[in-house]
C-alpha cells in the first residue's frame, strides 16, 4: 500500500498473482514497470478472473460470480436436468443428527459440501443452507443428503447471480447483527448471523452456531453482537491498512434487551452468568467505538444467515444484499 | 464427457472451422494429457512445452549440475503435464511442469517447516468495495512460474529429469538453488 497526495496504491497478493489498483494511473503504470523488471510476469491488464471469481467491471459497479463454477458443479453431481428450487432451504426444514437414517456415502457428502462451500464467496444467499448441512458431514443420513441437492437445485436455478458492488457507496463500515435462539434441534445452541457492509456494498458475512447454549434470546443476540463486534473491528484494522481512517462503526440489532445489556454496565441476575469474553462489547461502547443501534426485523439483513425464510422475504433479502444478476 | 485420452493419442483435435481463434489454438497446441514422460517425448508439442520449463529453469537459475553427495537425502522429480484450458473450454496451452517427490523428503533433513502465505477471500472482497468506494479500477498480473523466485535456506539435491538426462555426467544430481514445484518448501520461498 502506497498513499500520498497524489493517490492511493493498493496491491494484494495471492502467491503469484496480483490484484492491485489505483487511483493514480501513474502509479498503476509505475509499479507495472518496477514488477515487470524484478520478475518475469505475465497476463497483465483489466482483472476479470482472480482465484476462480469471475470479475467484470461496469461503468458503475463491479460484479463477481461463479457462474461457469456453478454449472460445473451442478453437472458433476447430476443434477443439471433437475427440477429447480426457489429457496435454497425450506422454512420448515430442521435437520437433525437423525440416527435412525439411512446412511449416505460419506465422501460424495463431503465433495459436495466442499464444492458448495467454495460457492459462497461470491453467493451469500446459500451461506446458511451450507453451513447448516456441514453440520452433518460426520455421519451424512439421507435426510441430510436431501437438503444438500435441495441447495444444488437452487443453483441449478440461479446459476448467473452474483454479488454486485456498487460505485454509489461511501466508505462507512456498519453491521447487521442478528440470531436464532435455540435454533439447534440437538444441543439446542443458538446461530449467530451477521453482514457486514462498506457503504452499500456487503464485503463479508458469517453464520455460525454459537459455542454454548444461551437462555434466553437476549443472550443469544448479545454472543452474536460480540462476533459482529469482533469482524467489525477486523475491517476497521483492513480499513485502517488502506490509509482510510473510520470514524465510529455502526452494528444494527433487533433485539432491544441484547442492545441494553451491551450499553449498561450493571450486572443483573439474567446476564450475570454470561461468559466475560462476550462483554468486550461493553468496553467498545464506552470508548465510544461501536454504536449500537435498534432495526426493525423487517429490515434485518441478517435474518438471511439465521433462519431459513420464505420464497418472497428471501428474494426481498438477497436484493438488499445485492444479490442479482447483471 | 470422458475421452480415453491413450486412443486420442497422435490424432489432433478436429474442430469445425467456424472461429478463427480456435483453428489457431488447434494448431500449436496437443489436446491430450499424457500421463508420463515417455508418453510425452513422442508428442513435438510437448516436448517443445518441456524444453520451454527446462528454459525457464537456466534463466531463473534454479540448479547446478553436481556430483551425487555421499550423505544427502537426493529427492526424485517428476515431469507433470497439464493442459490449460479458456473459459470456452479449449485448450490454450500444453504445460509441462518439473514437481520434486516430496514423499521422498524427510522432516527436518530437507525442511524444517511447512505453511503457505495466502489473502482470504474476504480481504480480497474488501478491496473490491474498496475499489468500489473510491471509483478506482483494478488491474491483474501473476509471476510467472512464482515458486522458481524463491531461494531455499536448506540444502536440497534432485535427480535429473528423465528424458532430458545430461549425457556427459548422467550420474549427477542437481543441487538446488531455488524451491521446486512440490518441495515442502515451495509455497513460502
Amino acid at each position: 500500500m502506497l498513499k500520498d497526495d497524489k493517490g492511493l496504491l493498493i496491491v494484494q497478493i495471492y502467491v503469484d498473482d496480483i490484484v492491485f489498483g489505483s487511483t493514480c494511473q501513474e502509479y498503476v503504470d509505475e509499479f507495472v514497470e518496477s514488477m515487470t523488471k524484478e520478475f518475469e510476469m505475465s497476463m497483465c491488464g483489466e482483472l476479470t478472473y482472480f482465484l476462480g471469481l469471475q470479475i467484470k467491471q461496469i461503468e458503475h459497479g463491479i460484479f463477481i460470480s461463479q457462474s461457469t463454477y456453478a454449472k460445473n458443479l451442478v453437472e458433476r453431481f447430476g443434477l443439471k436436468g433437475s427440477k429447480t428450487a426457489r429457496t435454497p432451504m425450506g422454512v420448515t426444514d430442521k435437520l437433525s443428527r437423525d440416527e435412525a437414517g439411512e446412511d449416505v456415502d460419506e465422501r460424495t457428502y463431503r465433495g459436495m459440501i466442499g464444492s458448495l462451500l467454495y460457492l459462497t464467496a461470491s453467493r451469500p444467499d446459500i451461506c446458511l443452507a451450507v453451513g447448516v448441512c456441514a453440520r452433518y458431514q460426520a455421519k451424512p443420513k439421507t435426510s441430510h443428503m436431501l437438503a444438500v441437492k435441495r441447495i444444488i437445485k437452487y443453483m441449478n436455478g440461479t446459476m448467473n447471480l452474483g454479488l454486485y458492488y456498487t460505485k454509489d457507496t461511501t466508505r462507512s463500515l456498519m453491521g447487521y447483527c442478528d440470531a436464532d435462539w435455540a435454533g439447534s434441534l440437538e444441543d439446542r445452541r443458538s446461530t449467530s448471523g451477521g453482514c457486514f457492509f462498506m457503504g452499500n456494498n456487503m464485503v463479508s458475512w458469517h453464520s455460525k452456531i454459537q459455542n454454548s447454549v444461551s437462555l434466553s434470546t437476549a443472550e443469544a443476540e448479545y454472543i452474536a453482537l460480540g462476533s459482529c463486534c469482533t469482524q467489525l473491528m477486523w475491517m476497521t484494522q483492513m480499513a485502517e491498512d488502506y490509509g482510510m481512517i473510520s470514524d465510529s462503526l455502526l452494528i444494527l440489532c433487533d433485539n432491544q434487551s441484547a442492545i441494553s445489556i451491551a450499553k449498561n454496565p450493571v450486572q443483573h441476575s439474567h446476564t450475570k452468568h454470561i461468559d466475560i469474553r462476550h462483554h468486550f462489547i461493553r468496553e467498545l461502547v464506552e470508548a465510544k467505538l461501536i454504536v449500537i443501534d435498534h432495526v426493525g426485523t423487517e429490515h434485518q439483513l441478517a435474518d438471511l444467515f439465521t433462519k431459513p425464510l420464505d420464497f418472497n422475504r428471501f428474494i426481498s433479502l438477497q436484493t438488499s444484499i445485492g444479490v442479482c444478476e447483471l | 464427457m470422458k475421452v480415453d485420452y491413450r486412443q486420442l493419442a497422435g490424432k489432433r483435435q478436429t474442430i469445425s472451422p467456424t472461429n478463427t481463434e480456435v483453428v489457431q489454438f488447434a494448431c500449436f497446441v496437443s489436446s491430450i494429457e499424457p500421463k508420463n514422460h515417455k508418453e510425452a517425448l513422442i508428442d513435438e508439442y510437448w516436448i517443445t512445452a518441456m524444453q520451454d520449463e527446462l528454459e525457464q529453469f537456466k534463466h531463473s537459475e534454479v540448479w547446478d549440475l553436481t556430483p551425487r553427495p555421499a550423505e544427502s537425502n537426493v529427492v526424485g522429480i517428476k515431469w507433470i503435464f497439464k493442459n490449460k484450458i479458456n473459459e470456452d473450454g479449449l485448450v490454450v496451452r500444453n504445460k509441462a511442469r518439473l514437481a520434486a517427490q516430496v514423499y521422498s523428503q524427510v522432516e527436518g533433513v530437507d525442511f524444517e517447516e511447512t505453511f503457505a502465505p495466502v489473502a482470504r477471500l474476504e480481504s480480497i472482497r474488501f478491496l473490491f468495495g474498496m475499489s468500489c468506494a473510491l471509483n478506482f479500477k483494478l488491474h491483474q498480473m501473476d509471476v510467472k512460474s512464482a515458486f522458481l523466485n524463491g531461494v531455499l535456506q536448506e540444502e536440497v539435491y534432485v535427480e535429473q529429469p528423465k528424458g532430458f538426462e545430461n549425457s556427459e555426467h548422467p550420474n549427477y544430481v542437481y543441487k538446488l538453488k531455488k524451491a521446486l514445484y512440490g518441495l515442502k518448501q515451495a509455497p513460502r520461498a
